[in-house]
């Protein structure tokens, strides 16, 4: 499901959050939208999932050639996973995993039996199965974030979003589900967008990268292509390639991994 | 490392055992000055609350349990009955409604005017209960300001002063604002991410107000719910300016039991206000027990945020 | 944060249903019919708060009455409330088809707007008042401070109950009731009859909203050697509330309280009820009416009536307020208006 977003602007009041966004996101692909805080990357993600609304005038967004510009955000089945993990407190894991699909309508909704049956299948993937009960209060931060993917993926979504999706993690535990995440991607193949204002994290996990600041895209590129050749003073500031030593950037970790066991966190 | 459902924070270290010394925090007053707090707290509870219930009650049974009841059974006693259970259940469940609507609408949505309707929606605290009647008798009088449309050949076009409706919309002006308060800041502080989770997954506005918001804001609405029906049930000054007082028809408990009480009928008036305080008790059990809920809801929501 | 996602409708049902809300139940619970063809079958009387019993005995008596000689079952509802509130009321439309009062200046305020006919007090007998009452002076059993007259209530050391006349018909009445004393004793004048009053209030423990405030701080609190009150009242106490324990003192001359009634005009004129209401007005005057009056201590019109009950009622001269102030209107503005004798006598305390 390739997504393709045109001349989006969006201000709130007098602020500029984004200014003439375009860009192509190809079926299957991970793209980081990176940036420092500001930049506008966030809610260029809210838009693409529905949350936010750009300002009226000629900005589009396309699923797969649809137009969803004007859709409400549950029409338009772009699996969220949030900074805060938004986890249902009031609902064990399983339901929560599963609210996707109870809500829909009797068309489509699945059966009681069927839900048990792919809800399960998540909590494997993720390795949870045994915190099926649990309420998400119990869980610790990585544990939350994976029932929070899960959750997502539960409806099939057509594209995956991710906001800082490891940002209120430690160190350590950021770096594991990172490297699971890319894992989890080759297997699945979603188009995926994520957000992340680290560019370690960026580099090692997309595919490409674009550079978010001030409201506009700085540079799309594959990890390498932006390294090499950064675009403008912007991007090599943000990158820390002013000064001419070379950055040690960890090369991507694309090939060969499949996913991993996830004890500590 | 086996998986563990434990929380992150490591294990407290070993420490050498201390010297045996009463812990206190640094807020904590001296135990005497605690103690002193305490009694003066106690005493006003026993001697503007418990008093005036242990009073009530002496003086409704002082001529015996049959005179009680037979002030219960009065047939206009009944009616000041009624017309209060009716008043209380059109009431309640119209602001619940609103306070909702207003909570949901202030919390989530930012639109001009939003600071104005929170200031409006307390306004009914500020007034006086007898103020806020004669308001309505000022604008839907015969003498009232609107008194060109109300009134036609000597009559309301609908019927709203001295009659039971006019009861409901003083008692609905009121009452107001109960809800709304106690959901506005719960709401804010509990924060609309689940919500938008729910609809990323699917969920249409129904369905998330009512999978992800109400249970979320269970206790705070039962907790306002109960201020709302208590208030509704004892309001005496809004519903004595529009009431008309009319017995067997427009008398509400209160109103009841000022009417026999100015008729020296003491033990009827006590009689009836058993019943009001027994509603009061039980309010204040209930409203105790949402209120505790509620809190902690809150809180967690405060610590479950990162 | 916008958040156009979600949308206002619970806003929009909420006002949708609030405003079905108020249809229904201004609808279902209709007092006053909307329509009147026929004569109707209901009458509204407002009243005082303390005639409950009174009126809630005479308007059973009068349903009877009217089923009996006219063969339609009628049903009298009765407000009650404080007099001059009940006249504000009507005049911001309560529809009482009539008015009983316990001061004529109430029905006075309805006349000057028109919602009486201004010949309202003579078209009834009696001035309209169909039964009267006058002050008296309740002190506590065994008469300790020995009250017999007005004099001997401006005594150092006698603490007096009150209600105040402000803002109470019966203030009103003592205060009148001890002026036409002093100008009725020798040497008497309007100077010497403010001094009077002002030692008189002087002598005031508490000066209560109402007559019902007065008589509990005198009962219930223990306030005070001597209650001045309505004769109807003090009856209430001694024979039914509080036998035995309080004696009535009556002062060598007291003050004729007239107890107005009236049919509210524009009321019954709309309603298309003047008959009904009428007859239920003018059966006050009936012996049946007269003998209920007399049951819960007013004084009867009717003097076989008068006789029947002569040992509730002390014979005591009784003046009136037309004969010695010249009518309530002047009464009320020469003393009890802003600026009026009251404020000065009160404010010497």
């Amino acid at each position: 499901m390739s997504v393709v977003i045109e001349s989006i602007h969006k201000t709130f009041g007098r602020f500029n959050a984004l200014e003439g966004i375009d860009l192509k996101v190809e079926t299957g692909e991970l793209v980081a939208l990176l940036g420092p805080s500001g930049s506008g990357k966030t809610t260029l993600l809210r838009i693409i999932a529905g949350l936010e609304f750009p300002d009226d005038g000629p900005g589009n967004i396309f699923f797969h050639g649809t137009d969803v510009t004007e859709r409400d955000a549950y029409e338009r089945r772009a699996g969220f996973v949030f900074q805060s993990y938004a986890l249902f407190q009031h609902m064990t894991v399983f339901e929560n995993i599963a609210f996707g699909l109870r809500v829909r309508s009797r068309a489509t909704r699945p059966s009681e039996a069927e839900i048990n049956a792919r809800v399960n299948d998540l909590l494997g993937r993720v390795q949870l199965t045994q915190f099926a009960k649990r309420f998400p209060n119990t869980l610790s931060g990585g544990q939350r974030q994976r029932v929070a993917l899960a959750r997502a993926l539960a409806i099939e979504p057509r594209v995956l979003l991710l906001d800082e999706p490891f940002g209120a993690l430690d160190a350590k535990v950021r770096k594991e589900l990172r490297r699971w995440l890319r894992a989890f991607h080759e297997q699945t193949r979603l188009t995926t967008l994520f957000v992340t204002h680290d560019q370690e994290e960026a580099f090692e996990v997309s595919d490409r990268v674009v550079i978010l600041g001030e409201g506009r895209i700085q540079q799309i590129g594959s990890p390498a292509e932006v390294r090499a050749n950064p675009a403008n003073d912007f991007v090599r500031k943000f990158l820390g390639l002013d000064d001419e030593s070379e950055l040690l950037i960890p090369s991507p970790l694309h090939e060969g991994s499949r996913a991993r066991e996830l004890d500590a966190v | 490392m086996a998986t563990s459902a434990t929380t992150l924070e490591p294990a407290p270290p070993q420490e050498a055992p201390r010297r045996r010394r009463i812990p206190r925090k640094a807020t904590t007053e001296p135990l005497w000055v605690r103690l002193l707090l305490i009694t003066i707290a106690v005493g006003f509870i026993a001697g503007f609350l418990l008093m005036p219930l242990f009073i009530i009650f002496k003086e409704s049974l002082l001529k015996g349990i049959r005179v009680y009841y037979d002030a219960l059974e009065n047939p206009h006693a009944v009616s000041a009955i009624k017309l209060t259970l009716l008043t209380a259940a059109i009431v309640v469940p119209l602001n619940t409604l609103f306070g909702v609507a207003a909570a949901w609408a202030i919390s989530r949505f930012s639109f001009p005017g939003k600071r104005a309707l929170v200031t409006l929606i307390d306004l009914p605290l500020w007034v006086s209960p007898i103020v806020a009647g004669l308001m309505f008798v000022i604008l839907f009088g015969r003498q009232g300001l609107l008194n060109s449309l109300f009134w036609s050949g000597g009559k309301q076009v609908f019927p709203i002063l001295f009659e039971p409706a006019g009861i409901v919309i003083a008692t609905l002006f009121v009452t107001f604002p109960f809800v709304a308060r106690i959901l506005i800041p719960l709401m804010q502080a509990q924060g609309s991410a689940e919500e938008e989770a729910a609809l990323t997954l699917g969920a249409r506005g129904w369905q998330t107000f009512v999978y992800i918001t109400l249970p979320k804001i269970k206790w705070g609405l039962f907790y306002g719910i109960i201020l709302c029906n208590a208030r509704a049930i004892g309001e005496f000054g809004a519903v004595s300016a529009v009431s008309g007082h009319i017995q067997g028809l427009t008398n509400t408990i209160p109103l009841h039991i000022e009417l026999m009480y100015n008729s020296s009928q003491m033990e009827a008036a006590f009689a009836l206000a058993s019943i009001l305080s027994m509603l009061a008790l039980l309010t204040l059990v209930l409203k105790s027990f949402f209120g505790w809920q509620a809190e902690r809801q809150a809180k967690e929501a405060l610590e479950s945020t990162p | 944060m916008k958040f156009r996602a979600l949308s206002l409708s619970p806003l929009r049902r909420a006002v949708a249903v609030i405003a079905a809300g108020l249809i229904a139940v201004s609808s279902a619970s209709v007092v006053t019919p909307a329509c009147a063809a026929e004569e109707p079958d209901q009458i509204l009387n407002a009243s005082f708060d303390v005639a409950r019993e009174l009126y809630g005995d005479f308007s059973t008596a009068f349903s009877k009455h009217y089923k009996a000689t006219a063969g339609k079952d009628v049903k009298v509802n009765l407000s009650f409330g404080g007099s001059s509130k009940q006249a504000k009321s009507i005049l911001e439309g309560m529809q009482a088809d009539v008015a009983t009062m316990n001061q004529e200046t109430d029905i006075a305020t309805l006349a000057d707007k028109d919602y009486v006919a201004k010949n309202w007090r003579t078209r009834l007998p009696d001035n309209a008042a169909p039964m009267t009452s006058t002050i008296a002076i309740l002190v506590r059993k065994g008469n300790p401070k020995g009250i017999k007259d007005w004099a001997d209530l401006v005594k150092p050391g006698v603490e007096l109950v009150i209600p105040n006349p402000k803002t109470s018909g019966n203030g009103r009445y003592t205060y009148l009731a001890a002026w036409a004393y002093t100008l009725r004793s020798p040497g008497g004048d309007e100077a010497k009859a403010q001094a009077f009053v002002t030692t008189l209030f002087n002598n005031v423990v508490v000066l209560d909203i109402g007559g019902r405030g007065a008589t509990t701080s005198f009962i219930t609190k223990g306030q005070g050697d001597a209650l001045l009150s309505f004769e109807n009242e003090l009856l209430l106490i001694t024979k039914k509330t509080n036998p035995g324990q309080y004696e009535i003192v009556y002062p060598s001359v007291s003050i004729l309280a007239e107890l107005p009634v009236s049919v509210v005009d524009t009321v019954v004129d709309a309603r298309g009820s003047r008959k009904l209401a009428t007859a239920y007005v003018e059966y006050l005057w009936s012996p049946e009416g007269q003998r209920i009056a007399a049951s819960h201590y007013y004084r009867p019109r009717n003097k076989e009536i008068a006789e029947e009950n002569k040992e509730l009622f002390a014979s005591i001269p009784l003046v009136s307020v037309d004969d010695v102030f010249g009518g309530w209107p002047k009464a009320f503005k020469t003393h009890f208006g802003d600026g009026g004798l009251f404020d000065q006598v009160y404010k010497k305390k």
